[in-house]
């Protein structure tokens, strides 16, 4: 009995092995696995400045393929339990392969906060969303 | 002769031979100490919670075996989280990368100094141009040729890019380490360090002349 359960712990391990060192020479499988097959960059950029916070998204695509792209920008504060919640939001539709959305938001509370930057990058009728949040900034 | 009587006459000839034999076997051996510390090992080994497990030569082959694979497992793991660029972390998930500059406390927060490509680009137009004290994004177009020209402070340099089937390698710019790699849509991208800011340049043009191009971006003011 304890052979067979040995036998099979090696079985399993040496599965996961392979399977780890497949994953480690092609890459780490997201969770949420965005194409990146419309979007070349996407930045999203948190300054602040007193209690003032500038918010920048640039999001570029690819001139040949890129024909709108919708920004969604998500100013977020970390509360007492590491969570980060909603401060404020902005959006906006460019019809081009390249953009970005700056806007500022004043008279924060101190705090931790940061940018997330929710952008759907259309080629034509398909597209693709990403997302990409800035460095924390605290004030 | 009575069956009581023989058995007694047989019982008094026989016992004192008997007791005498006995005797030296009742005498207690005394064994080694050496044998005494060898069964008193098997004792204790028997006694472990895992002997059973450990106890043929079998088992304990199976046993090095799941440990050296175990041990190879996250050695895997490990190379995989390990950063193999000396200016950058790059986590590659399937589809992209996060690029992430190494924490540099001296370098400009904000760009004090522009850099620019001085290769000859002048039949290229500007298409998209957008800057602000920490980051500058510059698109030139020509016919079907895109060049995408950034520079960022280190703070602020914060994608994800696409490296969906692409081979992230390193070279030389100007004595600096520049990642590239050419991505799915057939632009190869260079980004690298220059001790202050973020350098990055990519485009559908020729790599070679691509790469011409990152060699000739210099600081302009």
């Amino acid at each position: 009995m304890i052979k067979k359960v040995a036998s099979l712990l090696c079985a399993v391990i040496l599965s996961t092995s392979f399977a780890v060192g497949n994953i480690a020479s092609a890459a780490v499988i997201s969770p949420d696995a965005p194409a990146y097959s419309y979007a070349y960059d996407c930045i999203s950029e948190l300054s602040i400045s007193g209690t003032t916070a500038t918010c920048k998204s640039s999001v570029i695509g690819y001139s040949d393929k890129t024909t709108k792209i919708v920004i969604n920008q998500t100013l977020q504060k970390k509360n007492s339990s590491g969570d980060w919640e909603y401060v404020y939001s902005w959006y906006d539709t460019i019809y081009n392969y390249k953009g970005s959305l700056t806007n500022t938001k004043s008279s924060l509370s101190s705090g931790t906060y940061r940018l997330k930057t929710v952008a759907t990058v259309y080629a034509g009728t398909e597209h693709e969303t990403i997302t990409e949040y800035s460095n924390e900034k605290t004030i | 002769m009575p069956e009581s009587n023989f058995e007694k006459a047989l019982y008094d000839a026989l016992a004192p031979e008997y007791e005498t034999a006995m005797q030296d076997v009742i005498d207690e051996h005394e064994f080694s100490p050496e044998f005494e510390r060898k069964m008193k090992k098997l004792i204790n080994r028997r006694n472990k919670p895992y002997y059973k497990i450990i106890n043929t030569a079998g088992k304990r082959v199976a046993c090095v075996a799941v440990i050296v694979l175990i041990a190879s497992s996250v050695t895997i793991i490990n190379v995989d989280a390990r950063n193999k660029f000396s200016h950058f972390f790059v986590n590659t998930y399937e589809k992209f990368s996060k690029v992430r500059p190494v924490e540099d406390d001296s370098a400009p927060t904000t760009l004090e100094k522009i850099y620019e490509i001085t290769y000859d680009i002048s039949d290229f137009e500007i298409d998209y141009f957008e800057e602000n004290e920490y980051s500058r994004y510059i698109i030139y177009v020509k016919d079907d040729i895109t060049i995408y020209f950034s520079q960022y402070t280190k703070e602020m340099y914060h994608p994800s890019i696409n490296t969906e089937d692409a081979e992230i390698l390193t070279m030389d710019i100007n004595g600096h380490e520049a990642i590239y790699f050419t991505d799915n849509n057939n632009y190869t991208r260079l980004i690298w360090d220059n001790g202050d800011y973020i350098i990055s340049i990519g485009s559908n043009v020729d790599k070679n002349i691509l790469i011409q191009m990152a060699k000739s971006v210099q600081k302009v003011e």
